[in-house]
C-alpha cells in the first residue's frame, strides 16, 4: 500500500473529513519522490522498500553491455607439437616443441616424412599445410660458436711446443678445457684441476696467466708453423704479434694494480694525488737544476763532460768569434776600468802636446821637483809617469796619469750616482741577495779570519775583497752541489741494494739500509733525520711508523719547496720493510737525474699492497731492462 | 746668474780618504778639566784627513756631529777650517751620526756617516794592555769618499795644488826673496795613502796613531795580505770541494752503470 494518507487515518478515526483549505501547502512539496516512478528494471514494490528519496549513490543495475565480439583479422594459426634436431649437438637428441605450422595456398605434396612429422590436413579449406621443414636449421644453432682449437700431431709437439713445466698431457688437457669452456679463461682456469698421470709429480696449481701463456705460446707456434712469417697477411700477423707479445708477469701485475685502485681508500687516493704532485715539481726542477749543475761545473773551469758539452758549440770559427764579441761586450759592461787602459795613451799625448807656459818662476821650481818626484810614485796604470804639466786652463781630462794618481781621480764604478763610500763597496760586497746567502757568505769569512769591517776601503783593498767573495760564491755552490750529489749517490745504492735487496730477502734489505746509513755521511740533514729515523723506528715493523718516517723526512727534503703534508697515521697490517720504505723515500724525494726511475719508483708508492710491491719491483727491473 | 749645476764631467771618479774615528781617555786627564761627576771617560770624535793629503777643506765645507740626546746641545755643527772635532766627557758608548756637508761647487746632498764611540780598551790582550798604559783608546776608520761624476768647477779645485797648501810651511828662500810656501818634510804630499805611517806633520796629539799617521801604504798592504791568506786558505777548501766533486762524478757514474745493468 502507498503511505497512509491523511484521509485514510481520518477515516479511520471517524473525524470529518478536511476542508481543502489547508490542503494546498502539502502540494507544494514535490510529491514526486514519493510516487518513485518505476526505475528502470525494478519492481515497483522494490523502490517503496527503499524509501522516498532516491538513495545516494543509485545502485541501479543497468542493462549489461556485452562487448561486441572482437573481429579476427587472421584465421586461428595451427600450432603443432614437433620434434626437432640442434645441428650443435652430436648426439642427435630429439626433442619436441610447439612450432607454428606454415599455411600455403598452393602447396606441393608434402616430403617424406622423414621423421614421423604427421601432417593432419586442415579443417577448413582443405589447403595442404606441412610441418617446416624438417632440414631447415634450428635457429639456435648458430649461436654454438666453436673457438678454433689449435690442434697438433705428437711429433709437432714434440719438435716445437715442448716446454719447460709443461707436460703433453697437460698441455693436451689445458686444450681441451679451453676450447670446452670457450676460451673463457676464467672458468677454466677454475676447472683446471690436472693430476698427472705419473702420481709423482704434485698437481701445480697454475695461475691465469700461466694457462693464457701457454695456450698463446702453443697458438703461436702452430699459427706459425702453418703460414710462415713472410706470408701471412696482416691480420694473422697482428694476432701472431699479440699472442708472442703476451706477458704474465705484467698482466698480473696489472691486474693487481686494478684490485688494488678498486680497493684504495679515500686518503690513499689522496696521497696518490699529493705524491704525484711532487713528482711533477721534481720533474720541473729537474731541468733547472740540471743547468744549475752544469753551471757550477763550467765555473769551475771543470774538465767538460764527456758526451759533447758546453765546448762543442764554439767549435765552428763563426761561432768563436761571435763569443769573443759576447765577451768583449760583457767585460765592457762590467768595469770598464780594466779597459780604459786603452784610452790612456789617447789622453796623454794630448796632454803632451799641449805646451802650457809655467806661470810662476816657482812652479818651474816645483814642478820639476814633483816631477822627478811623481817619477818615483806609482800609478794606478803601472805606466811611467809623464813630465809635463798639467795645464790650469787644460780640459778636466787632461791630466797625467801621475796627477790622477795624486788626486786620486779614477773612472766610477757606477755611472750616475753622485757620492759613494768606499766602505759601503767593501759592505756590499758581503751582502747577498737573501739574508741566508749573506750569513753564509759571513760564515765563511769569519772562518777564513775577516773581520767584520775593513780598515782600509781602498781600491786595492775593494778589488781584493771582491774576488775573495766571488771565490767564497763558488765555495758556497759547490758545498751545495755536494749535498745534493751525495744525496743521489745515497739514492743509487740505496737502489742498488733494494735490487739486490729483493732476491736475497731481508738479509739484502738490512745490508742495503746499513749500507745507506753509512754511504752518506751526516752532513746532510735530510739524510740524517731519516737515518735517525730508521733506527727509532727499526724496531716498530709497522707501518704507521714507516709512513710518519716518510712524511717527515719528506718533508725535511722538500723544506725548500713549499710542500708539507701532515704525516698519515694509516693503520695498515701490512708487514712491508721499512728498508724497501726508506729505498722509496731516497728514491722519491731526492732522484731526479733519472726522471725514469723517479717515475716508477712514484708508482711503488701508489701501490700499497704487499703483493703489489713485489711485482712492482720486479716490474721496474723488467722495465730497466727493457729501457 | 751662474747655472747652480755646471757640466758634470763624465767617466770620472774623485777620490779622498779621510780619517773617522775617536779618542778616549779615562779621566782625570789634563785635556779634560773639571768634568762633571760620574763622566769616567773623556772623548774627542772627529773627522780628518789623512796626515799628508790635500786638504779637507776643499770639498768638505761643513761636519755636524750628532751626540746622544742625553747630551746638551746634542747636535755639534763645526765649520770649515777648523778641526771638524768634538770633545766631550761621558761614560757610555753610542753611535755618533756624522753629517758631511760638501763644497756647493760639487753641488751635492749631505751625506750621513755612523761611528760607533769606542770608550774602552778593545782587541787583544796586549793591545788592551797597551791602551791601558797610554791611557789612550782610539778607534778610527779610514773612510775613501768618491764623488762619481764631478762638476767641472769642483774638478777643477779638486786637482789645483793649493790643497796641499796646508802642508807647506811659509819659508824664505834667502834675503830678499818673497816668503813661499815650500813643502817639507819625508814623502811628497799626495791625495794616495803613504807609504809608511808618518807623524803628524803639525804634531797636535803626540802619538802618530792618533793623528792618522798609521793609515798608509804599508798598512793597506798588511791588509791586502790578510785577505790574501784568506783567499790561499779558500783555494785549498775549493780545491778539496773540486777533488771531491770528481770522485763523486765517478762514484755515480759507475753507480748509474750498476743501476742501468741490472
Amino acid at each position: 500500500m502507498a503511505g497512509a494518507t491523511g484521509r485514510d487515518m481520518r477515516d479511520m478515526l471517524g473525524l470529518p473529513t478536511e476542508v481543502d483549505a489547508p490542503r494546498p501547502p502539502p502540494l507544494k512539496k514535490q510529491k514526486t519522490a514519493e510516487k518513485r516512478t518505476a526505475e528502470r528494471g525494478m519492481a515497483r514494490e522494490v523502490s517503496a522498500l527503499m524509501g522516498e528519496r532516491a538513495p545516494p549513490v543509485a545502485v541501479i543495475q543497468t542493462k549489461p553491455k556485452y562487448k561486441s565480439k572482437s573481429q579476427r583479422l587472421q584465421k586461428v594459426g595451427k600450432w603443432e607439437w614437433a620434434p626437432f634436431e640442434n645441428q650443435a649437438r652430436q648426439d642427435g637428441l630429439v626433442l619436441k616443441h610447439w612450432s607454428k605450422r606454415k599455411e600455403a595456398k598452393i602447396r606441393p605434396k608434402p616430403l617424406e616424412g622423414t621423421d614421423g612429422v604427421t601432417a593432419p590436413t586442415d579443417a577448413d579449406g582443405g589447403t595442404r599445410t606441412e610441418a617446416p621443414a624438417p632440414e631447415a636449421p634450428y635457429k639456435f644453432a648458430r649461436y654454438n660458436v666453436q673457438v678454433e682449437r689449435p690442434s697438433y700431431t705428437e711429433e709437432v709437439y714434440i719438435n716445437h711446443l715442448q716446454k719447460d713445466g709443461w707436460s703433453k698431457e697437460e698441455t693436451d688437457y689445458l686444450m681441451d678445457l679451453v676450447s670446452e669452456y670457450y676460451q673463457k679463461w676464467p672458468v677454466v682456469h677454475d676447472r683446471y684441476e690436472f693430476k698427472p698421470s705419473d702420481h709423482s709429480d704434485q698437481p701445480k696449481t697454475r695461475s691465469l696467466e700461466d694457462l693464457k701463456a701457454r695456450y698463446y705460446y702453443v697458438s703461436a707456434i702452430l699459427l706459425r708453423l702453418t703460414t710462415p712469417i713472410s706470408s701471412m697477411n696482416t691480420a694473422q700477423y697482428s694476432l701472431y704479434e699479440t699472442l708472442t707479445n703476451f706477458n704474465p708477469a705484467e698482466e698480473s701485475s696489472r691486474k693487481n694494480l686494478a684490485a688494488g685502485h678498486l680497493t684504495r681508500t679515500a686518503l690513499e687516493a689522496q696521497e696518490e694525488e699529493l705524491l704525484l704532485k711532487e713528482l711533477q715539481r721534481i720533474m720541473l726542477s729537474q731541468k733547472q737544476m740540471e743547468v744549475e749543475r752544469r753551471d757550477i761545473r763550467d765555473r769551475l773551469g771543470y774538465p767538460p763532460s764527456t758526451n759533447a758539452g758546453i765546448a762543442m758549440q764554439y767549435n765552428t770559427s763563426a761561432a768563436l768569434a761571435i763569443l769573443y764579441q759576447n765577451l768583449l761586450a760583457a767585460d765592457k759592461n762590467k768595469r770598464n776600468q780594466r779597459m780604459r787602459h786603452t784610452n790612456e795613451p789617447a789622453n796623454t799625448p794630448a796632454s803632451a802636446q799641449a805646451p802650457q807656459p809655467a806661470s810662476a818662476g816657482g812652479r818651474d821650481g816645483s814642478a820639476t821637483h814633483r816631477d822627478s818626484l811623481s817619477n818615483a810614485t806609482t800609478t794606478p796604470a803601472g805606466r811611467p809617469s809623464r813630465a809635463s804639466l798639467p795645464g790650469p786652463t787644460g780640459a778636466a781630462n787632461d791630466l797625467t796619469p801621475a796627477e790622477k794618481a795624486r788626486f786620486l781621480i779614477s773612472p766610477p764604478e757606477k755611472a750616475g750616482s753622485s757620492i759613494s763610500f768606499g766602505s759601503d763597496r767593501l759592505h756590499r760586497l758581503r751582502t747577498m741577495k737573501s739574508t741566508t746567502q749573506t750569513q753564509k757568505v759571513g760564515a765563511v769569512l769569519t772562518q777564513l779570519n775577516i773581520p767584520e769591517t775593513l780598515h782600509v776601503p781602498s781600491q786595492r783593498v775593494a778589488d781584493e775583497f771582491e774576488k775573495l767573495v766571488g771565490r767564497i760564491g763558488i765555495l758556497l755552490d759547490l758545498r751545495k752541489n755536494r749535498e745534493k750529489e751525495e744525496n743521489e749517490i745515497a739514492i743509487r745504492s740505496a737502489e742498488k741494494q733494494l735490487k739486490a735487496g729483493t732476491a736475497a730477502g731481508t738479509e739484502g734489505g738490512e745490508r742495503e739500509e746499513s749500507r745507506v746509513e753509512s754511504s752518506a755521511p751526516a752532513t746532510s740533514e735530510g739524510r740524517r733525520s731519516s737515518a735517525q729515523q730508521i733506527k727509532l723506528e727499526g724496531g716498530d715493523g709497522g707501518n704507521r711508523g714507516v709512513r710518519k718516517k716518510r712524511s717527515a723526512s719528506l718533508t725535511s727534503e722538500t723544506s725548500g719547496r713549499s710542500t708539507s703534508f701532515k704525516p698519515l697515521a694509516l693503520d695498515t697490517t701490512f708487514a712491508l720493510k721499512p728498508e724497501w720504505f726508506e729505498a722509496m723515500i731516497l728514491t722519491l724525494a731526492q732522484s731526479v737525474e733519472d726522471a725514469q726511475i723517479a717515475r716508477k719508483n712514484l708508482v711503488f708508492q701508489l701501490a700499497h699492497n704487499h703483493r703489489i710491491m713485489l711485482t712492482f719491483f720486479a716490474l721496474v727491473a723488467t722495465g730497466h731492462q727493457r729501457h | 746668474m751662474p747655472a747652480p749645476t755646471s757640466k758634470r764631467i763624465r767617466n770620472t771618479q774623485l777620490r779622498r780618504h779621510f780619517i773617522i774615528g775617536n779618542e778616549s781617555y779615562v779621566l782625570p786627564h789634563p785635556l779634560f778639566p773639571d768634568p762633571p761627576d760620574g763622566h769616567t771617560k773623556g772623548w774627542k770624535v772627529y773627522v780628518r784627513p789623512l796626515p799628508n793629503g790635500p786638504d779637507m777643506t776643499t770639498w768638505l765645507k761643513k761636519v755636524q756631529l750628532k751626540l746622544h740626546h742625553t747630551y746638551a746641545n746634542a747636535s755639534r755643527t763645526i765649520e770649515a777650517p777648523g778641526p771638524f772635532e768634538v770633545s766631550e766627557t761621558g761614560y757610555g758608548e753610542f753611535g755618533v751620526e756624522i753629517r758631511l756637508y760638501f763644497a756647493p761647487e760639487s753641488s751635492e746632498k749631505a751625506v750621513y756617516r755612523e761611528h760607533y764611540l769606542v770608550l774602552a780598551p778593545y782587541g787583544t790582550d796586549e793591545q788592551k794592555a797597551r791602551q791601558e798604559r797610554e791611557n789612550l783608546v782610539v778607534s778610527e776608520r779610514l773612510e775613501t769618499i768618491e764623488f762619481n761624476e764631478p762638476t767641472h768647477d769642483f774638478f777643477k779645485t779638486m786637482v789645483s795644488e793649493d790643497q796641499f797648501e796646508w802642508l807647506k810651511v811659509l819659508e824664505g828662500r834667502g834675503k830678499g826673496r818673497k816668503k813661499e810656501l815650500v813643502f817639507h818634510g819625508e814623502t811628497e804630499p799626495t791625495a794616495q795613502l803613504p807609504e809608511r805611517p808618518i807623524a803628524a806633520v803639525h804634531g797636535d796629539s803626540g802619538t802618530g796613531m792618533a793623528a792618522g799617521g798609521a793609515w798608509s801604504r804599508l798598512y793597506e798592504r798588511q791588509v791586502l795580505g790578510q785577505l790574501q791568506q784568506s783567499g790561499a786558505s779558500l783555494d785549498q777548501a775549493l780545491e778539496h770541494e773540486r777533488r771531491e766533486m770528481e770522485s763523486r762524478r765517478r762514484k755515480m757514474e759507475e753507480l748509474g752503470m750498476a743501476v742501468a745493468a741490472k
